[in-house]
């Protein structure tokens, strides 16, 4: 078997497989240059250390030895003053280039290690068919092997690199995490009394009737050896312990239902608990000896069973509370986020360990602590970054415990006792059958989701065992039990055997048996808000009955308490009792919004100037209220196109509150816009009014040509007027702020164009003007410098040509400008400071130079546009578009705004830039007309996209 | 208690209730102990108020739907026994090779809809969706997520085009669930 597979391994990426064996090679040239040093891996010296030397020693020796891993260098530095010393005497030259592998030649090797494990995984997915043979860790196991024959063969046998030590503190970790963080919690707690079912009382039955099965074979003198009582009870509490990353490895790809995974799972992680005490209890009996056992010792030993579980369950979730209390605040350090996660969870590890508490059972009620809180407070891209980290650190972990495991297999040290093997491997199968049927019998009479008998046997076939028994059979201390090398062996036969045999064969038995495979689909906003409504429902039935059945209305119960104490406590926003409605909803509208991208690229829309959030938000206006003129249309998709439309694609952006990042990016954005921009003389352009420009949509610079235009006429007015008060070195590009507030400027005014030194806004006042022209000084700008140079500017009554210019649209206090500027609002203008609270959208969604491309809302668009081969698509756009159209000109002759006067002509093309994105941006056009039709404005500053404004327009 | 209240029913009246719903006679007579117990008047009838006494449906957020349901078949404001039997029953578990009439899949979808459809209806209208959603969701999230949540679960289940759900697209949308398993009780005998 294993040379076939060997050589489907080697057939195809004939290449890859030899840049392997080379960098292999090279690994074992290095470790063999580096023999006489210290090899990190198994923390032990290894040269004078004789092979056949107990393992025992081997791990005293590792762990007083261990501090010498990192001291790899000292002896160098230490030793050299002497040979310096003895060089000087001689000759002291300079060395061009020296060799020092023992300098970094742990972290070197280790480095190794990883990337050999890479290859291998990278090889198993780049060689066909082998996936449909074997699953990945067998064919990582035989990696494993051939490495361990290339080490013995070069003579390198000893460096066995998975030691117990290295295993528990460094490779089991990672995957437990993630095992725990990733954990389907209510999947888990549905399921929880039968998983402590399987868990305790399933492992302490293995551990017995295997340990007293194994003792009985031995009195016939099968074994040809003495195998006294407690030895063979060590032994098999063990070998008892399903393996959580082999059965991880395992499971997961065959995919079985969620139910049956979760038992098996469940089980394999909560067993360690198990597991340990076992292990313990029968380490210290063995080492006080049979015979000065009291009855106190096994009460004990029951005791401190439940004291490592629940101590490593209550030291998790301590530490799992701890981490989501402080993930409260990293969102002001966004780059470590995702490390806090990593470190608490570590720190609960061995916190529990500390105190020999179950330590796998700690970390995995801390990821399961953690999750619940830190995923509300942690930003998305930490959420993404974490993922990835996480599944990394654990899958290479995982590699590298299969690929030792086959490494360590290659020694010289096994002691092959067959018939111990066989019964060994006889009465875990039989006893793990047995223990199944009869715990499944009795849960089942409790089980609302029957364990059928085929699931029966899969749970009973997917015991697999794996490194776990494997490092703690390493522990064992030869002195107290003398057939340990003997034990090493077996567990190693017996996990080859399950990993092999079973892994192996337990995917098709899966298909041929038809085990209900695991459907995992993303949940719909239906099922998501239907299957709350009917948890509460349930919860609520269950109270009525009274019955102490059903854990649905101690998770109602949970839920309650939870969502009043401890998440206003652990999470930053925790107004909302169902986030996972939120979260629901979010993603779905994510993936809708990439599937529409990734059907549309490359075209550009008409007018990347109106993005499709404002399309909505006038669509939705005009059209939700009576539904009936639009039929809606619908394809074979629960979403056509248009239904999509109807939504706003991002929830996010109805509560959007920028972050500090995002002002400074704007900003910044804008100054180098400013800094860069180069004024045009004179741009002649055609104009007309029902024309919308299509090739030079609103754009940033247009804004800067106006201001450099209203510049011009300024300077001319500072001429003649020489009015300044201070050095007036006004240099445009300082202008960091600029806003239009009408009520604002007439204050200032009064003020006699004060100088405000904690705002910093030019008050354009002129584009008002012809509602109420300013009494004295109709423009008056205020330019500053935040804290530097102030410098006022009075433009008397000879601005009239720029007012007037100005003057034929009356625009709403809140023009373009505003649109443009995201920093500057009139409502907190006063309070620099503070975060806005930002209207719908932010308003530099409007803006091109940011959404020509990436925003989606564009890519959207363009498809819109472009949909159906561009034969006049009944699309929403156009739809949308001509409805915006017939609005702009209905505003427009209510407000007579063709009332400009002819000579400033020239002037008009800027104005038409803004009526161009004044209908395209939702926001301007929405905010003119709810303007027009409601009594007060400020009321609706905020708008309220569903319901307010679409009612206020169709009063209209 | 137990004792007490068997003797208080009859045995035909078990029998009867026993064909009618298919709980068996011990748990018709534990569930009748329950029945009495929360009848706090003594008047063989339970009112709104008598369930709502239960402490933890009154923290549920949906607790006077629940309850409002368990009045659907009621003529006046008190439900008894046989009625109170009649709505639990639909959470009994089903049995594969027997017949289910009141715990089948659609009753149990139906119970489920009557959170929502507070009008009888039989559709569940943007504002039923919107009150249920209120309820769960807590009175401090702003109304438009809200709408906008309520529009995309209305939207998505919609198949006829008129804004609402009906019973239909209410099971239809609920079809991968396993509600025979999510909407049953595992009764004690």
């Amino acid at each position: 078997m294993i040379p076939i597979m060997y050589r489907t391994y080697l057939m195809k990426p004939s290449i890859f497989t030899s840049v392997c064996l080379i960098f292999i090679l090279l690994a074992t040239l290095t470790v063999r240059a580096d023999e006489s040093k210290f090899h990190p891996a198994t923390g032990s010296l290894d040269r004078h250390e004789t092979v056949t030397g107990n393992s025992e020693q081997h791990l005293t020796t590792s762990r007083s030895d261990v501090p010498k891993v990192g001291s790899a260098g000292v002896p160098s530095l230490l030793g050299e003053p002497s040979e310096h010393l003895n060089k000087n005497h001689k000759s002291h030259r300079y060395h061009v280039a020296t060799v020092d592998f023992s300098k970094v030649s742990t972290p070197y090797i280790i480095s190794l290690w990883i990337f050999v494990a890479g290859l291998a995984k990278i090889g198993f997915y780049v060689t066909p068919k082998i996936g449909l043979i074997c699953p990945e860790s067998c064919v990582l196991v035989v990696v494993g092997v051939l490495i361990g024959l290339l080490l013995f063969f070069t003579g390198l046998e000893h460096v066995g690199p998975l030691t117990s030590e290295v295993f528990f503190l460094y490779m089991l970790p990672p995957i437990i995490l993630d095992a725990g963080y990733f954990m389907p919690n209510r999947l888990f707690f549905d399921n929880m009394a039968s998983i402590l079912m399987y868990a305790v009382v399933g492992t302490v039955w293995n551990a017995l009737t295997i340990g007293f099965s194994l003792w009985g074979v031995g009195l016939t003198g099968l074994y040809g050896m003495d195998m006294p009582l407690l030895d063979t009870l060590l032994f098999s509490s063990i070998v008892s312990a399903v393996d959580p990353v082999a059965v991880l490895a395992v499971f997961e790809e065959i995919h079985v239902n969620e139910v049956l995974y979760i038992l098996v799972f469940g089980e394999s992680l909560l067993n360690d608990a198990v597991t340990v005490v076992l292990y313990h209890i029968f380490d210290a009996y063995t080492e006080m000896g049979q015979e000065h056992i009291i009855t106190i010792d096994y009460v004990f030993g029951v005791l401190s069973f439940f004291i490592s579980s629940l101590g490593g369950a209550f030291v998790g979730v301590l530490w799992g509370l701890l981490a989501s209390f402080l993930s409260r605040f990293t969102y002001r350090v966004l780059i470590i986020e995702p490390l806090f996660i990593f470190v608490f969870g570590y720190l609960s590890y061995l916190t529990s360990e500390i105190f020999h508490l179950s330590g796998i059972v700690a970390l995995t009620f801390c990821g399961m602590t953690m999750k619940n809180y830190v995923e509300e407070n942690i930003s998305y891209k930490s959420h993404i970054t974490l993922k990835y980290a996480m599944k990394m650190l654990a899958n290479t972990s995982e590699t590298i415990i299969f690929m030792f495991l086959g490494v360590s297999t290659v020694t010289d040290e096994h002691e092959w006792n067959t018939w111990f093997v066989v019964m060994t491997i006889l009465f875990c199968s039989i006893y793990r059958s047995i223990g199944v049927v009869i715990q499944t019998w009795f849960l089942n009479y409790f089980r609302l989701h029957k364990v059928n008998k085929v699931e029966q046997f899969i749970m009973a076939y997917g015991g697999l065992r794996g490194a776990v028994a494997f490092a703690l059979v390493l522990v064992v201390s030869e002195d107290h039990i003398p057939s340990k090398k003997m034990m090493v062996t077996t567990i190693i036969a017996v996990v080859y055997f399950t990993v092999f045999l079973q892994g192996m064969t337990i995917g098709p038995l899966v298909r041929f048996l038809r085990v209900p495979k695991s459907n995992k689909t993303k949940p719909t906003m239906n099922e998501r808000v239907h299957t709350i409504s009917i948890d509460h429902l349930m919860a609520g039935i269950e109270e009525i009955v009274g019955h102490l059945v059903g854990n649905r209305h101690l998770r109602d119960k949970f839920k309650y308490h939870n969502n009043k104490f401890i998440r206003p406590l652990l999470t930053r926003n925790h107004q909302v009792r169902e986030p996972k409605i939120f979260e629901t909803y979010s993603k779905l509208n994510l993936a809708d919004a990439i599937n529409l991208v990734s059907q549309n690229v490359n075209v550009r829309g008409k007018d990347p100037s109106i993005s499709l959030a404002s399309l909505i938000r006038t669509y939705i206006q005009n059209n939700l209220g009576n539904c009936s003129d639009e039929p809606i249309r619908h394809s074979d998709n629960v979403f056509s196109r248009d239904e999509l439309n109807l939504l706003n694609l991002d929830i996010s952006e109805l509560d959007y509150s920028p972050t500090y990042k995002d002002l400074a990016d704007a900003e910044l954005h804008h100054n180098l816009s400013d800094l860069m921009f180069k004024p045009v003389k004179k741009t002649v352009r055609r104009y007309s009014r029902d024309l919308i420009d299509e090739d030079t949509p609103f754009h940033h610079k247009n804004r800067m040509e106006l201001r450099h235009h209203q510049n011009q006429l300024q300077n001319v007015r500072a001429r003649n007027k020489k009015k300044m008060k201070n050095d007036s070195k006004q240099n445009k590009n300082t202008l960091s702020r600029w806003n239009l507030l009408p009520g604002e400027s007439e204050r200032s005014d009064k003020d006699g164009a004060s100088l405000n030194n904690s705002e910093t806004i030019i008050h354009m006042e002129n584009l008002d003007s012809s509602d109420k022209p300013a009494p004295s000084g109709a423009v008056t700008f205020t330019i500053e410098e935040q804290n530097h140079t102030t410098l006022s500017q009075d433009i008397s009554d000879e601005s009239g040509m720029s007012r007037n210019s100005f003057s034929s649209t009356p625009l709403s206090s809140r023009t373009i400008t505003e649109t443009t500027l995201p920093w500057k609002r009139e409502e907190d203008c006063n309070d620099e400071s503070c975060i806005r609270k930002q209207l719908e959208f932010p308003s530099w969604v409007e803006n091109t130079e940011y959404n020509t491309y990436t925003s989606l809302s564009s890519n959207v668009l363009k498809r819109s546009n472009t949909d159906d081969d561009g034969n006049d698509p009944p699309d929403v756009f156009r739809l949308l578009q001509l409805k915006e159209l017939h609005e702009k000109e209905k505003e427009s002759s209510k407000n007579q705004r063709l009332e400009t006067d002819d000579k400033f002509n020239n002037s008009k093309p800027h104005e038409e830039d803004f009526d161009v994105t004044a209908a395209g941006g939702g926001e301007v056009l929405q905010e003119t007309t709810t303007r027009d039709t409601s009594e007060n404005p400020l009321e609706l500053r905020r708008p309220t996209p569903l319901k307010t404004n679409w009612k206020n327009h169709m009063s209209l | 208690m137990g004792n007490k209240s068997s003797l208080m029913l009859q045995e035909e009246e078990i029998a009867e209730i026993q064909d009618e719903t298919g709980f068996s006679p011990s748990q018709i007579e534990r569930l009748y102990s329950r029945f009495t117990s929360l009848d706090k008047g003594d008047n063989g009838t339970l009112s709104r108020e008598d369930f709502l006494r239960i402490p933890e449906l009154a923290i549920n957020p949906l607790g006077d739907r629940i309850v409002h349901a368990f009045f659907t078949d009621a003529h006046d404001d008190r439900i008894n026994f046989r009625q109170f039997m009649h709505v639990l029953s639909r959470f009994r578990p089903l049995k594969k090779n027997r017949e289910n009439k009141f715990n089948s899949r659609e009753e149990k979808l139906r119970f489920a809809f009557r959170m929502y459809d507070l009008d009888d209806d039989n559709k569940i209208s943007r504002d039923e969706l919107l009150a249920v959603l209120h309820m769960m969701v807590g009175a401090n999230i702003s109304e438009e997520q809200l709408a906008s949540i309520a529009d995309r679960t209305i939207m998505e289940a919609d198949t006829d085009g008129d804004q609402m759900i009906s019973f239909e697209e209410f099971c239809a949308t609920l079809e991968r669930t396993d509600v025979e398993e999510k909407m049953s009780i595992r009764f004690l005998h």
